[in-house]
């Protein structure tokens, strides 16, 4: 059961037929396609891939592999096996990807710097002013995200980031819907709980 | 905002007023992450699509020089030694028969022997022979010769004789 929910009206369908289209030209090469595709999903897929590594280069660098992989496999013999679910699809790719780079930089593990971490709770130089501001919360709700489960983290991430609907994350996490909207929650709560003890 | 239309659009819920801030937080702070991208993403990430997708260029693979695999030159150095060692066997001179009781192998061997020394006499003879007659052949023709060239000069002796005679 999930707690404090309201009921809303529903949205109409997350997935235009014009994405299929767009998809579909892209499949054939169509630039002004690609254009539109990347100019719609490379920034999103971008903020995944940075708020998991905090690396703007390495984020950027992810977001081409995603983006050539979903080329190879739309112009690929293989094809688009996900109609209707693109979204998911390309999330799944940015996600495998992200934890690809996670594990690799778990096995060459350096330690982080201690002002890493002061900069993210913005305990350094910042005054009490910027502390309360929007920018100091910001700060610190990233260090409270550090300290989430990575499967809360991904549902965030995927939802806040990604801007993915819950039933496409269900999709893409194979899950009930129900059961991914009562760990949103959980993560939520989990999180508010974190900020409460740190200040 | 986006949280709540992902809400809505799923199946109509919103979180509760003491997750809304933190929800309305983590959409500012996803959008900050998406504003972080640089200037040059889109056309980094068009740039390696297009590169992805272009053709792959056309190669013509060369065949590779035939050679013979480490296996068939050994076969062949094994069929040359082989060879070469009947070679010098066969060139050897035979070892003379081991006296006494041959077995029968032996047996075969000495008639074998024998035959062949049987022919090998044989054609002394026939050669001996064929050297007989033409040394008789040429000894007839000699006392042929003489006795042609014998009459010829008493023929001779006879004519002037008589011609001295005569005068």
């Amino acid at each position: 059961m999930i707690p404090a929910l309201t009921m809303q009206p529903p949205r109409p369908t997350e997935q235009p037929e014009s994405l299929g289209a767009l998809i579909a030209s892209a499949a054939k090469g169509d630039e002004q396609a690609w254009v539109d595709l990347v100019g719609l999903y490379a920034k999103r897929v971008f903020a995944m891939a940075r708020s998991r590594l905090h690396d703007e280069e390495l984020a950027e660098e992810i977001t081409q592999s995603v983006f050539v992989t979903v080329a190879t496999k739309l112009n690929g013999n293989e094809g688009y096996a996900e109609m209707g679910r693109f979204e998911p699809w390309l999330f799944r790719i940015t996600m495998n990807r992200v934890r690809d780079m996670c594990r690799k930089r778990t096995r060459h593990a350096s330690p982080t710097a201690p002002e890493h971490f002061a900069r993210l709770e913005g305990t350094d130089d910042e005054s009490l002013e910027e502390r309360d501001s929007q920018a100091g919360q910001i700060g610190r709700l990233r260090s409270v995200l550090e300290q989430l489960s990575e499967r809360d983290r991904e549902i965030i991430e995927l939802r806040h980031h990604g801007q993915l609907s819950f039933k496409q994350i269900a999709e893409l996490l194979d899950q009930p819907v129900g059961t991914l909207l009562a760990r949103h929650h959980r993560a939520l709560r989990k999180m508010r709980t974190l900020i409460e003890e740190a200040s | 905002m986006n949280n709540m239309n992902n809400y809505e659009q799923f199946d109509g819920y919103l979180p509760g007023s003491q997750e809304a801030e933190l929800n309305s937080l983590l959409d500012e702070l996803g959008r900050q992450d998406r504003a972080s991208a640089p200037a040059g993403l889109e056309a980094g990430v068009l740039d390696a699509v297009g590169r992805a997708m272009a053709p792959m260029p056309i190669t013509i693979r060369q065949p590779a020089p035939r050679r013979f695999p480490a296996i068939a030159r050994f076969a062949v150095a094994a069929a040359i030694l082989c060879a070469a060692s009947v070679s010098v066997v066969m060139m050897r001179p035979s070892a003379p028969l081991p006296a006494g009781n041959p077995g029968p192998g032996n047996m075969l061997a000495v008639s074998l022997e024998a035959d062949v020394e049987s022919l090998l006499a044989l054609d002394e003879i026939e050669h001996d022979l064929e050297q007989s007659v033409a040394a008789w052949s040429l000894r007839a023709q000699a006392v042929d010769a003489d006795l042609n060239s014998g009459w010829v000069a008493l023929d001779l002796m006879d004519s002037s004789v008589d011609q001295n005679g005569a005068l």
